[in-house]
């Protein structure tokens, strides 16, 4: 076959090889100061005793989130970018991408939530079906961002709960898809409890 | 799909009414998917040149301007560079940064005592790296963070500042405006810098391990 | 040497050098002349010019704005047919009694005196009091010229509308009503249009406090009932009427629209729309924030071109500033500014044709869309939200393989294209969907404000890349493509094309190569110095934190500059009290007017005819909602 008019090994992006992926969710600087403690600490009181059922419903349940994009802006075509062609998120079983909350169970809210999107964005949390799990996407969902303004939601948690902050305006995909590793190990350790 | 031209300048595009052959659906179906069948067997001989990143094993490198996470650098002594001189919180326009400044008992040179930023604020626009006098604030190419709790999302000096000499490589965005010789570290001009003899407990001891964004390699 | 040596005799106190004296438009005599000119064909006794202006300017009294405009319209030699844009500024210490406008009168923490009163420009007379200026802007696509209209209206007057002139008003006013709270005599719908129903108090006057929020709650959420339509009114159905509500979280509305439409059967009836879920308060926002600190903003508009936005803000204030730009950062400014346009379309297209079940053409077209934001972070750092311009150029220069790079992506970019004509142009499947679907005509088009694609979709070759050309567009060989019809496949042919001429000036950028020498303006009250000698030098050093904490000061005055966007004029109007923070900043957004023309061009169609056309409208809800 023909080569590619363009080389997209090239400098655009390049490829390396990265760490396993274990190694690479705990690569992230902000999680830390004392990640290492409150994981000894869950081994010794709290997941280590739940049963293997539960487990087993953590380690399904982390594997299958299906999320519901509440894009309104910028940080919804980041989205996009993450469920097309660059990036595969189906490898960790997240590429349904429903637009029915009874379908979903993951909620990324993606960009900014502004006064009068506030009550419906409340009302399409509470119809998903539990659990149900929240990002917020990109300094616009998370605080408010610098949109200190009279028509901004200053951060979605003044509505919902959120499970994940992904910092950035917008997130990278591979920032989106880091976070979404992150809760899917957080479900499958059981901490997450909703 | 073709053109006429109207005037110069202007282009018409013309709809081309659709033939027999056209209505019968079956050409464009079958030229459609012929379209596709060729990505998908280029794509399945050139698995190589395939354009899907395997996060997180295979990580994108993006450029060396890029703007991710801040971090503030350190002097050769290991103070801190920053003199808390406020331009970054005056030019950042989500306010993010909070700064409290400190005097060195001895050189009367300001520290920040406490320097923090709200990383859920912060649009990651540059201009507290342009704005910083003093070579002291750069962003990182990390673009990994996730926070589970809003609490911990503001980040202080033990978060954000390396070591002395660290490697400028693997770094984002830069103070620009112009190039300069940086002799390979940050904050590695040094010229007229006062040093000081010795870090003061307020400022955070350097701690290599709080960085491990790294090269990615 | 220091090449800031011819600045040093300024001394550090008092306003800065760009601000010593009031803003002089390049083409004021032009303007005024050609003011004398439209005064004296037009013979209208309440017009009164006012003079040193970028465009013909007129003061008109309150009660003439009507008869003004149906004038102007109907004169066939001056022929204004198009309405671009309709804001209003706020002018509080006009109602105290001081001379002129109460600029410089800020509440905000501005650590800068007002500029003496005396080097404000010569505005006009005493005769029209009143807080507001409400600003109408014309377009003669005859003429390609401009014109504004000032009416002075005073706190709880009101304006007779000027809805049955020009339909693309409607909303216009309705967002003036939003935000100033001046009231339209017979308008047909004077609601709140961006904020919500439990808002107090209009938001953009000047004593309205930023941050000041009202909560909605869902019980105060107002019903909306669409209006039928009088041709479906007393036609005889089988079917029982429904009312059925669209968003504003649906997929199919990519981002927050929400449409509310009253059915017969299949048929559209009756059809209304909401907007502001998105609406982010740029304007007032960039009243708080420096000049230089809106740049970011600006990119959040249209987010899909952001560039775009970038250089039209910036435009506009070096416009205000009356610098030029070094010819390299234009060159780089018009290379970037033609990506993004690709890029926008390229989103436009492939989400228009996921609406209507071709799922493959967003892989294929998102593909080359990955490989322009890699080019955007290589230049700046940033994938979709670059603020890479700065007002005076560019933050930074190139990647030295910039011109490589551009060239491999116009070599890439055909193929694409190609294989997404392949996949639907001669389907039938897709030429059913699209085809007659949301016709509009020119006149419509026209009457409502449309500009970029859309228009050109109907026939009319306005573009402002050839009407007004900037960034140096009139050397560059392209064709304007327009097509018939004015529905979803005449728009979806000329984003087509347009992405083709696109990539001819983008060729064409790159054999002329980049011009050497620097990036942005040698000015120190301007561009920040280079960072060498901010290190070193305590001159720099002291302009360096002179701009920072004083920002960008340019002259007391106001000025209105277009740049060509993704989806058709963006322009940015300007508002300078001399201080460092913009008195006002006003974002002409194209989408908003095309946008209001949606319930007429569905009229009558089916649900899936309405989802497709809303999809090549491209409506982006960042910039709708600014």
């Amino acid at each position: 076959m023909a080569n590619l008019p363009y080389d997209s090994s090239g400098s655009i992006i390049q490829r390396k090889r990265g760490g396993p992926p274990g190694e690479g969710a705990e690569k992230g600087l902000i999680t830390l100061p004392g990640e290492s403690e409150r994981e000894i600490e869950d081994l010794a009181g709290g997941t280590y005793l739940t049963t293997t059922v539960d487990t087993m419903v953590n380690w399904a349940r982390g594997n299958s989130l299906w999320p519901l994009p509440f894009g309104t802006a910028c940080c919804a075509i980041e989205f996009m970018s993450m469920v097309s062609s660059h990036y595969d998120i189906a490898r960790f079983g997240a590429e349904v991408v429903r637009f029915s909350p009874r379908q979903a169970d993951l909620m990324i809210v993606a960009g900014t939530i502004v006064d009068k999107m506030a009550p419906v964005l409340k009302k399409i949390y509470e119809q998903m079906p539990e659990p149900r799990y929240v990002i917020a996407m990109g300094a616009c969902a998370t605080s408010g961002g610098f949109y200190r303004a009279y028509h901004v939601v200053q951060g979605i948690d003044e509505i919902i709960p959120v499970d994940m902050w992904v910092p950035g305006c917008p997130p990278t995909p591979d920032g989106l898809m880091y976070s979404i590793l992150k809760l899917k190990e957080k479900i499958q350790r059981g901490e997450v409890r909703r | 799909m073709h053109l006429t031209r109207v005037r110069p300048g202007v282009v018409k595009v013309e709809r081309t009414p659709l033939t027999v052959l056209d209505r019968l659906y079956l050409p464009a179906v079958i030229g459609g998917m012929l379209v596709t069948i060729r990505h998908l067997l280029h794509n399945l001989f050139n698995l190589k040149q395939l354009p899907t990143i395997s996060y997180p094993e295979v990580k994108r490198v993006y450029s060396e301007r890029f703007r991710g996470r801040h971090i503030l650098t350190s002097r050769e002594d290991g103070t801190t560079r920053c003199v808390a001189c406020y331009m970054c919180s005056t030019a950042c326009p989500a306010e993010c940064i909070t700064i409290q400044a400190g005097e060195d008992e001895r050189t009367r040179e300001k520290f920040p005592v406490r320097y923090e930023i709200d990383l859920l604020r912060c649009v990651f626009c540059g201009y507290c790296v342009d704005a910083c006098p003093e070579d002291a604030i750069y962003m990182t190419r990390d673009y990994e963070m996730a926070i589970d709790t809003r609490a911990r999302s503001v980040v202080g000096l033990r978060d954000l500042v390396v070591p002395p000499n660290f490697p400028v490589g693997p770094m984002g965005w830069r103070p620009y405006y112009g190039a300069i010789d940086k002799h390979g570290t940050a904050g590695g001009t040094g010229v007229g810098q006062q040093l000081r003899s010795a870090p003061f407990e307020d400022d955070a001891p350097p701690n290599p391990d709080v960085f491990r964004g790294g090269d990615a390699q | 040497m220091s090449t800031l040596t011819k600045f040093s005799a300024i001394p550090y106190t008092g306003p800065a050098p760009t601000n010593r004296n009031p803003y002089v438009p390049a083409g004021a005599e032009i303007a005024d002349a050609r003011g004398e000119v439209i005064a004296a064909a037009l013979q209208h006794p309440g017009m009164t010019p006012e003079l040193g202006q970028d465009m013909p300017s007129f003061i008109v009294d309150k009660e003439q704005i009507v008869d003004v405009l149906r004038a102007l319209k109907e004169s066939e030699v001056l022929a204004f047919t198009m309405p671009l844009d309709l804001f209003a500024v706020d002018y509080p210490g006009r109602e105290n009694g001081s001379r002129e406008s109460g600029v410089g009168s800020r509440s905000n923490t501005s650590d800068l005196q007002s500029p003496n009163p005396d080097l404000r420009p010569p505005t006009a007379d005493t005769r029209h009091p009143g807080r507001f200026d409400v600003i109408y802007q014309l377009y003669s696509l005859k003429n390609n010229e401009r014109i504004r209209l000032k009416v002075r209206v005073a706190d709880g007057e009101s304006i007779e509308t000027g809805t049955p002139v020009f339909k693309g008003l409607n909303w216009y006013e309705r967002e003036v009503f939003d935000m100033y709270g001046v009231v339209f005599d017979g308008h047909p719908n004077l609601r709140r249009i961006l904020t919500h129903e439990a808002f107090q108090g209009h938001a953009l006057r000047k004593d309205y406090d930023p941050a000041q929020r009202w909560i909605l709650t869902e019980n105060d959420v107002a019903k909306i009932i669409p209006k039928i339509d009088p041709r479906f009114e007393n036609v005889d159905t089988d079917y029982e009427r429904v009312t059925l509500n669209l968003g504003p979280s649906h997929p199919a509305t990519h981002g927050t629209l929400r449409i509310v439409v009253t059915l017969d059967g299949e048929t559209i009836i009756g059809a209304d729309q909401e907007i502001g879920y998105l609406h982010r308060c740029f304007e007032k926002m960039s009243e708080t924030h420096t000049y230089q600190q809106v740049i970011p903003y600006t990119d959040r508009l249209n987010y899909c071109s952001a560039i775009i936005n970038n250089v039209g803000y910036c435009m506009a204030v070096e416009k205000l500033l009356g610098i030029e730009v070094p010819a390299r950062a234009q060159h780089v400014r018009l290379m970037l500014s033609e990506f993004m346009r690709i890029a926008d379309h390229l989103v436009c297209i492939g989400t228009n044709l996921v609406d209507m079940g071709a799922l493959t053409n967003f892989w294929y077209l998102f593909q080359p869309r990955e490989e322009i934001y890699g080019l955007i972070e290589a230049c700046c750092g940033a994938r979709l939200l670059p603020s890479y311009t700065r007002i005076g150029g560019l933050a930074v220069d190139v990647p030295p393989d910039f011109l490589q790079k551009s060239q491999r992506l116009v070599d890439m970019m055909p193929k694409f294209i190609n294989d997404v004509e392949k996949l639907v142009d001669r389907n039938k499947i897709f030429l059913d969907r699209v085809v007659g679907v949301a016709p509009i005509s020119a006149e419509e088009a026209i009457n409502y404000g449309f500009t970029g694609p859309c228009l050109r979709a109907c026939g009319v070759p306005f573009d402002v890349r050839k009407a007004t050309p900037y960034l140096g567009y009139e050397t560059y060989d392209f064709d304007v493509p327009i097509a018939e019809g004015g529905d979803t496949y005449a728009r979806f042919l000329v984003r087509m094309e347009e992405m083709r001429q696109s990539l001819r000036i983008l060729q064409q950028a790159i054999e002329r190569g980049l011009p050497e020498g620097p990036v942005i303006v040698d000015n120190p009250y301007v561009a920040l110095p280079p960072k060498a000698k901010v290190y070193n030098e305590m001159e720099s050093l002291i302009y360096h934190f002179k701009l920072i904490m004083h920002g960008i000061q340019p002259p007391v005055g106001e000025t209105y500059f277009q740049v060509e966007g993704g989806n058709g004029e963006l322009g940015f109007y300007v508002v300078s009290d001399g201080t460092k923070n913009p008195y006002r900043v006003r974002c002409r957004p194209p989408c908003f007017q095309i946008y209001s023309a949606f319930p007429d061009m569905i009229m009558g169609q089916t649900i899936p005819d309405a989802i497709a056309a809303l999809g090549s409208l491209n409506i982006i809800a960042g910039e709708l909602d600014h």
